[in-house]
């Protein structure tokens, strides 16, 4: 078994900065800003980031199997439960994203309480600031672009049908090696 | 040339050192331990651990010492201890009906299966202040009280056979009487096993489960659930007398099985207070007339609290009943949301905080539109034809 | 008895649930996400939520500022400071712009903010409705389908007695167009400062059990009407000490008489701007 953190109190406290530094600003990637070794199937920043965030009250769903290394891994560390049904999950893991074709099936939460909805992470072969993905909203200044390898045009449009549901929706973490890059329900996407 | 008023962090550390000596007093007056308080002022650390939500006798009596018998601020100090204690899991729920009992009573029946046990209450006391201290009781020769027995770990087989309740065994709830004979609903469903709500880590909704609701009242404020409970009784919530079933203080064992053991073992036990409180229902369409219960149980000796705590647990099933709600002893977000020391005490304290810029807004806008309705009124009023 | 407690206080289990808190409030601009508040070892009423909010954000780079009504040197602002002195041995500053979190009551600060700056605001009631529909019940109803009519009747209940919104300080705002937001009780001459900051701004009632946040570049809108445009409060003096006459004035009575005089309630800008005068 992998170790976990180095540090759990500094480790957990870095990488939820970078992150909250990445929701409150869609499109700007972020570094996790510390070294860690995660199992073979999960990327370093999305282990760190369900390290950090993880605990026996969330409930995650994964396409990797529950008794994949990688999840063993993450119970290990965080005791969180396995979610076998994507609608349960508070977070996900989405590792083959070329199997990503929608967010429908996560759940978006309630009118009362659309905190109550799934963080989807996702993985992709590499993210930049240079692609045709122009992302509008709250956190952006006037506009920003992104490049999601590996991530189908298919999928963001069938997102973008879920925007009208706001504040019900799914908030979406990109991440690729020790980056990350968010798209929270806020977020207006737009193919160029 | 005025210079903005600077010195706060050196009042701060003042007043703290002033708290420090007034907590100590005179030096020449000897110290109080917290075994004192404990042994001494035992009600106190009881309602201390209740409303702190701890069942932990030497840190409560430090946090009275430390209070200098606020209990509000102890209760608050014990609360601030008891959210940085690691969870290692559920005790199995504890049950009651094996309570190693110093005192029951019941209103309702003359005699009860097991019998009536007075033990010790101030009910019977005379209040009058005794100005001369007691002289001490010899410390050998006397037959120690049933408490004390019980309290020690070393009682004998002989002290069980001289009159004690044997520990730990079933001893007839008054209730179960009445359940049997079909004149009240049999008892909810029991817990074991099921995950329990908890009211620590979720923050409060309503319209809240019994369980919550439970374990709100069981926290709150003595004088809050007293106060609200007598409303009931003047007619504010209640349009009948209320009878007490059963009064029970004594120990329960708490068990816990470790993940890693995978069987029960005990982990002590805690003294409880236990209250039936009996209404009578006249029935209504979807319940045929009988009697209703109300609850409580609350940490170590507090009656007041526990009966309290029934006749509101009853009041508060009024909406799952159909019973209008009226009156605020009723009303679930009412009662639940309010009855809390720690947060009431900070809420209506924090007035003492300064609030000046806030109240430089309300200035300015009262000046101006003071000014503006001042120049109105100077505008000649046409007279009236 | 001797204890060993965790960097700044909480536990890290509880740190956990209020940063996952934290990161749903800013996806979701203005709505309150409820959460498990803690105990903590100062009073409900004091700052509880935003304490919580910091211990949970502080890491041992930060550089931390805490003011109350606008200056560094108020009594709980001082008690807060020693809090995370003693638990967390971070840095702490009064100077705005070196400071990467800041913990608030009542002000923002007359310095602009920046992109890296985390400002926290301690909330005693986050229910902007509550004065208008106390039961928790019914407000969430409110909010869930945006059913903010009653507030609009409320300032125009003003308006039809008054001739204006009388509302000084908590004064409503509009986020991103959905949710209406209490700004804590800021004086609503700081409401214009939300309005599409470059910092992210986070609110915690610990008493009340609640998170909501302001993402960067984000609408922030102080509830008005077409006719009965929003207005800030303004001062004929202008800073007796700096001679500001763009910050909010706090009123000083300096003797028996009344005799008023005005000095910034930012006290740490009004010495910046003071000692720059004087060179």
């Amino acid at each position: 078994m992998l170790k976990g953190f180095a540090s759990e109190v500094f480790d957990s406290q870095k990488v939820f900065r970078q992150l909250l530094a990445a929701m409150a600003n869609p499109g700007r990637i972020m570094d996790i800003g510390i070294d860690l070794e995660s199992p073979e199937f999960i990327h370093p920043a999305a282990g760190a980031i369900l390290l950090a965030l993880l605990d026996f009250e969330t409930p995650l769903w994964s396409d990797l199997e529950n008794d994949s290394k990688e999840i063993q891994w993450l119970r290990f560390h965080t005791g969180a439960p396995y979610a076998y049904a994507k609608r349960n999950a508070l977070f996900a893991l989405q590792t083959d994203y070329d199997a990503l074709e929608s967010v429908d099936q996560f759940n978006p939460g309630t009118l009362e309480a659309p905190h109550q909805s799934t963080t989807l992470i996702v993985h992709t072969r590499g993210v930049d600031n240079n692609g045709r993905i122009r992302l509008t909203g709250p956190g952006i200044q006037t506009d920003k672009f992104l490049k999601l390898k590996g991530i189908k045009e298919s999928f963001l449009h069938q997102r973008t049908q879920t925007l009208k549901d706001y504040p019900l929706g799914v908030d979406l973490i990109f991440v690729w090696d020790h980056y990350l890059v968010s798209i929270p329900r806020t977020t207006s996407v737009e193919i160029l | 040339m005025y210079v903005a008023v600077k010195g706060g962090e050196a009042a701060v550390a003042n007043s703290r050192k002033l708290v420090k000596r007034s907590r100590r007093g005179p030096l020449h007056i000897p110290k109080i331990g917290t075994d004192q308080v404990d042994h001494q002022l035992g009600l106190a650390v009881d309602r201390v651990m209740a409303e702190g939500a701890l069942y932990d006798r030497k840190a409560a009596a430090q946090a009275i010492l430390q209070s200098q018998g606020d209990m509000v601020e102890a209760i608050f100090l014990l609360r601030a201890f008891r959210t940085t204690l690691k969870r290692f899991g559920n005790s199995k729920p504890v049950n009651t009906g094996k309570m190693q009992v110093i005192r029951r009573v019941s209103g309702a029946f003359k005699d009860i299966p097991g019998g009536q046990i007075l033990g010790p209450t101030y009910d019977y006391t005379h209040r009058l202040i005794e100005f001369e201290d007691e002289p001490e009781p010899p410390s050998r020769g006397i037959q120690p009280s049933r408490e004390a027995q019980i309290d020690s770990d070393s009682t004998s087989p002989d002290q069980e056979l001289a009159g004690l309740a044997p520990r730990f065994q079933q001893l007839p709830w008054v209730v179960d009487i009445l359940r049997n004979q079909g004149l009240m609903p049999p008892a909810s469903e029991t817990l074991i096993g099921e995950a329990v709500e908890d009211l620590t880590r979720e923050p409060l909704k309503v319209p809240a489960s019994r369980s919550i609701r439970l374990q709100n009242l069981a926290r709150g404020d003595e004088g809050f659930l007293l106060g609200t409970a007598y409303s009931l009784q003047r007619g504010f919530g209640l349009d009948r007398h209320p009878f007490l079933g059963e009064l029970r203080v004594g120990y329960v064992e708490l068990t816990y099985t470790p993940p890693e053991l995978g069987f029960e073992i005990s982990i002590g036990r805690v003294k409880v207070t236990e209250c039936f409180m009996i209404n009578r229902n006249d029935g209504s369409e979807n319940r045929s007339p009988g009697f209703e219960n109300g609850y409580g149980l609350v940490f170590g000796q507090n009656e007041r609290k526990a009966m309290s705590m029934s006749l509101l647990d009853r009041s508060l099933q009024s909406a799952e009943e159909g019973v209008e709600v009226k009156y605020p002893a009723q009303d679930q977000e009412f009662v639940l949301s309010h009855s809390d020391n720690v947060e009431s005490s900070g809420f209506v304290q924090h007035l003492k905080l300064p609030h000046y810029v806030d109240f430089q807004s309300e200035l300015v806008f009262i000046r101006n539109y003071t000014k503006d309705s001042q120049k109105k009124r100077k505008v000649p009023v046409e007279s009236s034809v | 008895m001797s204890l060993q407690y965790n960097f700044a206080y909480l536990d890290e289990q509880s740190k956990k649930m209020i940063r996952r808190s934290i990161l749903k409030a800013m996806a979701i601009p203005g709505f309150q996400v409820p959460f498990g508040g803690r105990e903590m070892p100062l009073p409900y009423g004091w700052g509880t939520g935003g304490i919580q909010l910091t211990a949970s954000l502080l890491g041992k780079e930060d550089c931390l500022k805490v003011i109350d009504q606008g200056s560094d040197d108020t009594t709980n602002a001082v008690s807060i400071k020693d809090f995370f002195k003693k638990t967390a041995r971070i840095e702490i500053t009064e100077n705005t712009e070196d400071a990467t979190i800041i913990q608030t009551r009542h002000r923002i600060p007359e310095t602009p903010l920046t992109p890296q700056q985390i400002m926290v605001y301690q909330v005693p009631i986050p229910e902007p409705l509550q004065f208008i529909e106390p039961k928790r019940q019914e407000n969430a109803k409110m909010h869930a389908f945006s059913e903010y009519g009653t507030m609009y009747v409320k300032l125009y209940e003003d308006i039809a007695r008054h001739e204006r919104i009388a509302m000084a300080f908590d004064y409503p705002v509009h986020v991103n167009g959905r949710y209406i937001m209490s700004p804590s009780p800021i004086p609503k001459f700081d409401n214009p400062k939300l309005h599409q900051s470059c910092a992210m701004h986070i609110f915690g009632a610990g008493r009340e059990k609640r998170i909501y946040a302001v993402p960067p570049y984000t609408d922030v809108v102080s509830l008005d009407f077409e006719d009965y445009p929003f207005e800030l409060e303004e001062w004929d003096e202008s800073c007796a000490i700096c001679g500001s006459d763009q910050t909010f004035l706090d009123e000083i009575i300096t003797d028996d008489e009344g005799t008023r005089m005005f000095v910034c309630s930012d006290t740490e800008f009004c010495s910046r701007v003071r000692q720059k005068g004087k060179r």
